[in-house]
Order: structure tokens, then C-alpha cells, then sequence
């Protein structure tokens, strides 16, 4: 590091041993300065640095209980959405089948459910529903002839008639959905459930996981892949006449899934439902994703008016920083050639012609054809 | 709690009680040690006579306020410097802002109606001292108040000022270059109008 030079030194040692000033206040500029504090500092008491006093352990357990009091009877968790109050925002179609899900749900014995160790409670959830909803539709994936209890096992059917044990094609045999007649009487056994609640109820889920897309997208991809072909054929296909009508609904069941904040954590299996992995397309992503706000032009306009004010007063210096603030708030904004017109014209007081020459042809090269240019032009003499 | 030390530089300071830890500190207590470190360096940061009454005044009022706040993590001359620098700042704005900007340009230039620049070849010891100050830029004039005045070492320069070391000892060094070279022009001025 560079040293004083000696002269530096005997001229701060000179000052140092000659000039009061530099020692501090004289003995009566001390006291006039205590004299003016001492009622300040009577004004301003000090807080008090330690809270250690029995009053204020008696005040912070006192706080402390009414806070727990407070917390075990006021708060409560909202409340999960059932699968009836889920249904009751479905269109009447998707409703029934919900419906009667819930009911084969509520019938059924819990051992012969195809999540075995799900707890019941969990039925109501909202995911659990559509993951209800999702198996009642992904039926065409089990084996009817997979033993009963099995992890390929069907589960039971709805009309609780058949016997997931019967060879397929008997008549107590369980029902696929693949395998459903479309042309059956509706009500009959054979008869495939209406296509709004495959459609509705496999696309809202999409929407539940606040996962990293990258992760979404592996386990989307690995679900897709372990669905058979004939079942990819009859949900596609249910779900194709839906997609003109179904976008609102969707994205208001999506909203309130993802911003509805009671999602339990439920272990991954139980929140990303096969069957919805089908319909979750980036395409129907974009519904919920909101558009940034337009740029404020009240805010260009006061950065605009106040560096033209700038300008007025002979403050071009000022006004360059006001338009430099615009440039970085509103780098497309609605006034970007009045910014420049006017940053040619701040340079041009500050005698920077060669920065306003440029400044004038970034301008031209944007094909403005702004009013202000020739105007600048003349101010400027370029 | 550490124990801090309410001495200030050798045989400047006038000595108090000294407290054996921050939370038994009094604002009297601090006045009475560090009153002539608080004058001095706002004299120092720019602040003329007429003025440093107000700045000292409000530099014991911040720190009144403050004191309970203040852990002993530091020195307080540090720590003091700090309240004192920013009260400083705020005077030099509050100045910029009530006066125009030429009175307050001629005053931050002028520091005594007497020091014109005429009369600069007649000035001697502490006003020659201040007016060569008045030449260095605001950053560099701090760190060379606390490194050749206060005689601080770099790492209390760089707590005070919230600076890394690296960054201080270089501005010391522009410090002493600026100065140099203000005092080199001084006596070439004063070697012409002889």
C-alpha cells in the first residue's frame, strides 16, 4: 500500500498538535452540547433492555395459554371436499356416475377394494374420489381372472351383482368398461357410463399435484405407458366430444384443487390417477395459467412527464436517468419511441450529438414514423 | 456478554468509567468518552463549524435511541462512526435540499467565508488539513479520516464502514494518492503567488 508522503504527515501531525479543531469541542462546547441533550435523553427513555422480571413471566405464559386456547378451539382445518360436494359442482351426467361410485364405495366390504391398505376415511378425499372414479374407469386394466384380492383383481362392480370370480363372458361375470355396449339401454347392465364423468373427472386431477414438471412429466409418461391400448382407445375416445364443452368447468374444478390449500399429503401412488394421466395435455394446461398484467402506461406516462419536465427546466442529466428508468420498467412499453425522441433530444442539450445521431438512428431503423423526429432532427440540427 | 472498550485514540479521548459490559452502558457514560471521536470525525466528513453543533447533537440522540440495540460485537468508536456517518449524510442531503444547489456547492466548497481561494496559499494546520479534505471524494475522504486521523485498523475501517478489507485498503491507497496530490497542487500554488 502506497504511504503518505512525508509532507502529507508533518502537515497532519501540524494540524493535529495546532488546531483545536481537530481535538474536539472546548470545554464549553462540551457542556452547551450535554446541556441541550440531557433533556433529550430525558425525553426519549431508553426501552427496557432485559424482560426479566416475574410480571413479564407471568404476561408471556399468560399470552402463551391464551394462544394455545385460542388455537384448539378457533382454528380448525378446512374441511376436506367430499366426494358429494365435489360431484354437486359436476355437470348432471358426471354427477350420476359419481354417484353411484359413492355408493359401490359405501356398499362394498373394504377388503375387496382395489387399495387394500387406503385407509376409508381417505375415500372422501378429494383426490382419493377421482382415484375412486379413475379405477371405476380404468376397469378395462384388471384381470377378471386375476384371483380375487390381487393386485390385477377387478374391483367390485357397481351393480354388485356380478362375481369378479366368473370367467369372462358369463353372466355373473364383472363388466369392463372396455367392454360396455354403447348402444345398451342406459340403466342396463351393459350399458357404458356416460362419457361427461369419464371426461370431467379424469381431467380435473391433473390439476391437483403441485409437482416439479419434470417429475410430472416421467410419471405421466411411465403412467401412460403401463395403459393398455384398448383402454387409451375408450377413454380418448370418451373424452373427445367433451373437450369443446368442458373447458370451463375444468379449469374451475383445477382452481379450486390448486388453490384450495386442505390437500392432505396422500403418498404419491394416491394422487396421480392412471386414467388422468391420459388427458393431461399441455394443451389443456394453458387454461389455468394467467397472463402476466399489461405494462402500467400511467407509469410510463410519469417517467415520460417528469423527464420532459426535466427537460424544460435545463436538466437534461435528469432527465437521461428518468428516461434510463423508463428503459429498464418498461423495455416494450407503449411509449418506447417518445423515450427515444426524447433521450435524443436530453443528449442533444448535453452537446452528446454522436450518442444522439445514434440514439436518433435506432429510431429510424424501427420505422417509426413519428411526428417527433423531425422535430428532433431541427432541435438537434442533424 | 464481551467486554468492549470505551477508549478512544491515546490521549485524545477523555476517559470514562468504563462499563464492564454493553448492556451497562449509559448514553452519559458514552458522551463523556466519545464526544471529542464524534466531533471530531463529523468535523472531519465535511460538517462546518456552524453546523456541528446540531450533527453531534443528533449523533447522541441516535444514539440514545440505539444503545440498547449496540451487543459489544464491536467497538463502539465503530459503531459510533457508523451513527455518525449517516447523520452526516442526512445533514449534507438535508443542506442540498433546503439551499440551492450553488449556496450548498460554495458552502461544501467553502468551508470558512474567510477561504477563498485566494487565501489558500495562507491557510496552515487544521484548516489547511480540512480544505485538502474537502478535495477528496466522499468514499475516499471517510477511509482516510478513520486510516490517518483516527489511525483505525483496516478491519474496524471495513466493520465501520461495512466494506470488504480488500475494498478498503483500496481506497486507502486512492486516499493517499488524492491527498498527495491535493497537498502537491497547494504548494505549487504557494510556491507561485511567493
Amino acid at each position: 500500500m502506497s504511504e503518505l508522503s512525508p509532507d502529507a504527515r508533518d502537515l497532519i501531525a501540524q494540524a493535529q498538535k495546532q488546531g483545536p479543531e481537530l481535538l474536539g469541542p472546548s470545554a464549553e462546547q462540551r457542556a452547551r452540547l450535554r446541556e441541550k441533550l440531557t433533556p433529550l435523553w430525558a425525553a426519549e427513555a431508553p426501552k427496557p433492555p432485559a424482560r426479566s422480571g416475574l410480571r413479564w413471566k407471568l404476561a408471556t405464559a399468560v399470552v402463551i395459554a391464551g394462544i394455545s386456547v385460542w388455537g384448539a378451539t378457533a382454528w380448525r382445518p378446512e374441511p376436506e371436499p367430499t366426494l358429494r360436494a365435489v360431484s354437486s359442482r359436476l355437470p348432471p351426467a358426471a354427477a350420476k356416475t359419481l354417484t353411484a361410485a359413492e355408493a359401490s364405495e359405501s356398499q362394498s366390504p373394504s377388503g375387496s377394494e382395489s387399495a387394500p391398505s387406503q385407509p376409508k376415511a381417505a375415500a372422501h378425499d378429494r383426490n382419493v374420489a377421482y382415484d375412486a372414479e379413475g379405477a371405476c374407469s380404468s376397469h378395462a386394466e384388471c384381470d377378471p381372472n386375476a384371483p380375487h384380492g390381487s393386485a390385477r383383481a377387478c374391483p367390485p362392480c357397481a351393480t354388485a351383482a356380478c362375481d369378479p370370480m366368473a370367467s369372462a363372458g358369463s353372466a355373473r361375470a364383472c363388466l369392463a368398461s372396455s367392454a360396455c355396449d354403447p348402444n345398451a339401454p342406459r340403466g342396463s347392465a351393459r350399458a357404458c357410463p356416460p362419457r361427461g364423468a369419464a371426461a370431467s373427472l379424469a381431467a380435473a386431477p391433473r390439476k391437483v399435484p403441485a409437482r416439479r414438471p419434470e417429475r410430472a412429466a416421467a410419471s405421466e409418461s411411465l403412467a401412460v405407458a403401463s395403459l393398455r391400448a384398448p383402454a387409451r382407445a375408450s377413454m380418448e375416445q370418451a373424452s373427445e366430444p367433451e373437450k369443446a364443452s368442458e373447458p370451463e368447468h375444468v379449469a374451475r374444478i383445477a382452481h379450486s384443487a390448486d388453490y384450495g390449500g386442505t390437500r392432505p399429503a396422500t403418498p404419491r401412488a394416491e394422487r396421480v390417477p392412471r386414467t388422468a394421466a391420459i388427458v393431461r395435455t399441455p394443451e389443456r394446461r394453458v387454461d389455468t395459467v394467467q397472463d402476466p398484467a399489461p405494462p402500467s402506461l400511467d407509469g410510463e406516462l410519469e417517467l415520460l412527464g417528469a423527464a420532459q419536465t426535466a427537460l424544460q427546466k435545463q436538466r437534461p442529466s435528469r432527465a437521461l436517468t428518468l428516461l434510463q428508468e423508463h428503459a429498464f420498467r418498461f423495455p416494450t412499453g407503449s411509449l418506447v419511441e417518445e423515450r427515444m425522441a426524447m433521450q435524443a433530444l436530453a443528449l442533444c442539450a448535453l452537446q452528446r450529438r454522436h450518442a444522439a445521431a445514434t440514439v436518433l438512428s435506432n429510431l429510424e431503423a424501427r420505422g417509426s414514423k413519428s411526428q417527433l423526429l423531425p422535430r428532433v432532427r431541427s432541435q438537434c440540427g442533424l | 456478554m464481551r467486554s468492549i472498550s470505551l477508549v478512544g485514540a491515546p490521549n485524545r479521548e477523555a476517559r470514562a468509567a468504563e462499563p464492564a459490559c454493553a448492556s451497562e452502558l449509559r448514553v452519559d457514560q458514552v458522551y463523556e468518552a466519545h464526544v471529542d471521536f464524534v466531533w471530531r470525525s463529523a468535523r472531519s466528513l465535511g460538517v462546518r463549524e456552524m453546523n456541528i453543533d446540531d450533527v453531534v447533537q443528533e449523533v447522541f440522540v441516535v444514539v440514545q435511541r440505539r444503545l440498547a440495540e449496540f451487543e459489544g460485537r464491536s467497538d463502539i468508536k465503530t459503531w459510533l462512526f457508523g451513527i455518525t456517518r449517516r447523520v452526516v449524510r442526512a445533514h449534507v442531503r438535508q443542506l442540498i435540499r433546503s439551499r440551492s444547489q450553488t449556496e450548498t456547492s460554495a458552502e461544501l466548497a467553502d468551508p470558512n467565508a474567510a477561504c477563498a481561494e485566494s487565501q489558500l496559499s495562507t491557510l496552515e494546520g487544521a484548516r489547511l488539513l480540512y480544505t485538502l479534505l474537502d478535495e477528496l471524494e466522499p468514499d475516499l475522504r471517510e477511509v482516510f479520516v478513520l486510516s490517518e486521523l483516527e489511525e483505525m485498523s483496516g478491519p474496524s475501517i471495513a466493520e465501520a464502514l461495512d466494506l470488504e478489507l480488500s475494498n478498503v485498503y483500496a481506497r486507502v491507497r486512492r486516499a493517499r494518492m488524492a491527498f498527495d496530490a491535493a497537498l502537491r497542487r497547494y504548494r505549487a500554488k504557494q510556491a507561485r503567488t511567493a
